[in-house]
């Protein structure tokens, strides 16, 4: 039969329960019955202890009046008169103990006249005591007057003591038998009840033990299964945790790098801005520049021809000095000559010679500076020529000049309109970025929840994890006691 | 530029202060012998000449070319009434005559006779002790300059226009005697 757990726990808990009920029930009923027994006992015990009161007070009634008869004194008369009382109580106690029995209740009938007789007779005696004195009581047949009535209280008490020690001895056989009947219902119920239950135990054991063997080892499986899958999700979360760090760092420093593209942004916008209004600027500058160029131009232009014009002036200039050159040689050599007619001329043209010397120094040193003006004509001719060379190459590249001030006025009405396009476009980036950033805030923000969830999964990874091991261990501890149960039950098998 | 015009405004100064000084100047008294001498070149080397053996320098002179076997003999150039042969001064000293010589130096001797150079360079007046004669070792020394003189651009080789008059004149005088000897 494929039970489940709950209903073999039922039924072996039902079977224990339903023996312990019948054994209770039984139980019970024996026990009510001795109790009813021992009542009776009891009941019968305590009508007899009635009687002997009873008896005994009517002799404590009789003493008294007999010790008040024979001295006449009050005091011997309160145990009559607390006896009074009591066999009047007695008496009642008697018959209501009595009264689920016919016969004693006949015999307590027959007991009350003569009772009352008996009481009279000695309430009598009292007064005559009182009244006539003890001589009175002397006299023959007065105290023996009341021996009748005692003797028959007496016949009739111990009629009665008798019926109730029969009665007695029945319910005591009664009580006894009523004790072993219980001790035997309680005895073999409880060994029967054991052996069920031993039965269903084993039963149970067996049964239980047999699933929860193969469920334990199916848990112990999958506590492994679970410990090392808790394992790998621990090193996973753990990982996962450490890259979200990493990811939230990266995600910080994306943010700055983002609010520093912005602010770069921002701040290439306005300075394409100002580029922009510089390069208006600039065009105008540039066309200015370029009639300053053209004026340039025209200005080289009158250089280069006063400077082709000093060329002319120092060629003119190097001609007329290469005359006075020359007449400063001819002047030297008339001097030199000179020299040598007034040596020739003796004393007399001493004077002469004087002057013709002094002639010809002149001249030498007018030849002399003659050649430095050459030297310095032919530097200044030099200079021209070069000057016009590179005033004609000035000329030529202010032309150059004119023209890439042309060009650079056409650039800079290009690069105006480009910086607007650029301005334009810094302004679209500027606001991207700053799109970007506040995207990337918000993946900032969920990449630090994502992380603050990954290291709560890494907690609670390892909490599954030592749950997964606790798990483990608990598995192999159960199955520890399954395998040793089932080993002790084959073996006790094995010695049956 | 400037320091070159206030060398020559330096210079102009200096000529005309001498050129007046030179009216003003008593006669000088006498003074130790002193040598005149031409300061030349030749053939890219200076020479000078004894202006006592010169009796006349003459500039860009034309010069009548005279047919012969001697390279040196340049040809006749007159002066004052007197013509006289130009010899080419630097085939004489032994170098090579490229261009034709500018100046003339109408020689003081017992002939006409003119030497031709390239270059007058200056005229030099030096005492007499500045001149060495024999056993000269300066650069361009020659048989015909057997001297030199310190001068202040250093010593120049002097040349004896009369010992170069003679040599010529004797080569002539044994170039002319064979042809002599020939005519009947």
């Amino acid at each position: 039969m494929n039970w489940t757990f709950g209903i073999k726990l039922a039924m072996g808990f039902a079977i224990s329960v339903l023996t312990v009920l019948v054994i209770g029930v039984s139980g019970h009923r024996v026990t009510a019955e001795l109790i009813e027994n021992d009542h009776w006992v009891a009941h019968t015990e305590e009508v007899k202890r009635t009687l002997v009161l009873f008896l005994s007070s009517l002799k404590d009634i009789e003493t008294g009046q007999r010790g008040f008869l024979l001295t006449g004194d009050d005091q011997f008369l309160e145990p009559y008169r607390a006896g009074l009382g009591d066999v009047e109580r007695l008496l009642n106690d008697a018959r209501r103990l009595t009264a689920d029995n016919e016969a004693q209740q006949r015999r307590v009938v027959e007991l009350g006249p003569v009772v009352d007789e008996r009481l009279a007779s000695l309430a009598r005696h009292i007064e005559q005591r009182r009244s006539q004195g003890l001589e009175a009581m002397l006299k023959p047949g007065v105290l023996s007057e009341g021996k009748q009535h005692m003797d028959k209280i007496r016949r009739i008490v111990a009629e009665m003591d008798q019926a109730e020690s029969s009665l007695l001895a029945e319910r005591s056989q009664r009580a006894q038998q009523s004790a072993a009947t219980a001790q035997t219902t309680i005895v073999w119920g409880s060994l029967l009840g054991t052996l069920l239950v031993v039965i269903a135990g084993v039963v149970l054991s067996r049964s239980l033990t047999s699933q929860i063997g193969v469920a334990v080892r199916h848990i112990q499986t999958s506590s492994a299964e679970l410990q090392a899958a808790a394992n790998q999700q621990a090193t996973g979360a753990k990982e996962q945790a450490t890259a979200m760090s990493e990811v939230t760092t990266t995600i910080s420093e994306l943010l700055a790098t983002s609010r520093q593209i912005a602010e770069s942004a921002r701040r290439v916008a306005d300075i394409a801005s100002q580029t922009a209004s510089q390069a208006r600027t600039g065009d105008g500058t540039v066309i200015r520049g370029t009639e300053a160029v053209a004026a340039i131009k025209r200005q080289v232009d009158a250089i280069v021809s006063n400077m082709l014009e000093l060329g002319k002036k120092s060629q003119q200039i190097g001609a007329v000095l290469d005359i006075v050159s020359e007449l400063a040689e001819q002047t030297n050599i008339l001097a030199i000559n000179a020299t040598i007619e007034a040596a020739g001329a003796g004393e007399s043209g001493r004077r002469f010679g004087v002057v013709a010397d002094e002639i010809r120094k002149l001249a030498d040193r007018v030849g002399g500076s003659t050649k430095e003006i050459r030297g310095l004509i032919d530097d200044v001719r030099a200079a021209v020529n070069t000057t016009v060379m590179t005033t004609e190459t000035g000329s030529k590249a202010v032309d150059a000049g004119s023209d890439q001030f042309g060009q650079v006025a056409s650039a800079f009405r290009q690069i105006s309109l480009q910086v607007g396009t650029a301005t334009e476009a810094a302004k679209e980036i500027e606001l991207s970025t700053k799109q970007q950033a506040t995207a990337v805030e918000q993946v900032n923000v969920a990449i630090t929840n994502v992380a603050q969830a990954s290291k709560e999964s890494e907690v609670s990874t390892g909490q599954t994890l030592r749950t997964a091991s606790e798990l483990a261990t608990l598995s192999r501890d159960l199955l520890k006691l399954v395998e040793a149960q089932r080993s002790n039950g084959a073996s006790r098998s094995a010695a049956n | 530029m400037r320091q070159a015009e206030r060398n020559l405004s330096r210079v102009a100064s200096e000529l005309r202060t001498g050129f007046d000084a030179a009216f003003a100047k008593a006669l000088a008294p006498e003074r130790p012998p002193e040598l005149d001498l031409l300061q030349i070149r030749v053939a890219e080397h200076d020479y000078a000449l004894r202006l006592s053996q010169v009796l006349a320098v003459h500039a860009d002179r034309k010069l009548v070319p005279v047919p012969g076997p001697r390279p040196e003999l340049l040809g006749l150039f007159g002066v004052r009434g007197v013509v006289a042969p130009v010899y080419d001064l630097r085939l004489l000293l032994g170098y090579q005559a490229a261009t034709p010589p500018r100046f003339v130096a109408q020689v003081r001797a017992p002939a006409p006779f003119a030497v031709a150079f390239e270059l007058f360079e200056r005229h030099l007046r030096v005492p007499e002790s500045a001149v060495t004669l024999g056993g000269s070792s300066v650069d361009g020394a020659h048989s015909f300059a057997p001297g030199s003189v310190n001068s202040t651009s250093g010593p120049l080789p002097l040349i004896d226009l009369l010992a170069i008059f003679v040599a010529v004149t004797s080569k002539s005088r044994r170039d002319d005697a064979p042809e002599r000897e020939e005519r009947p």
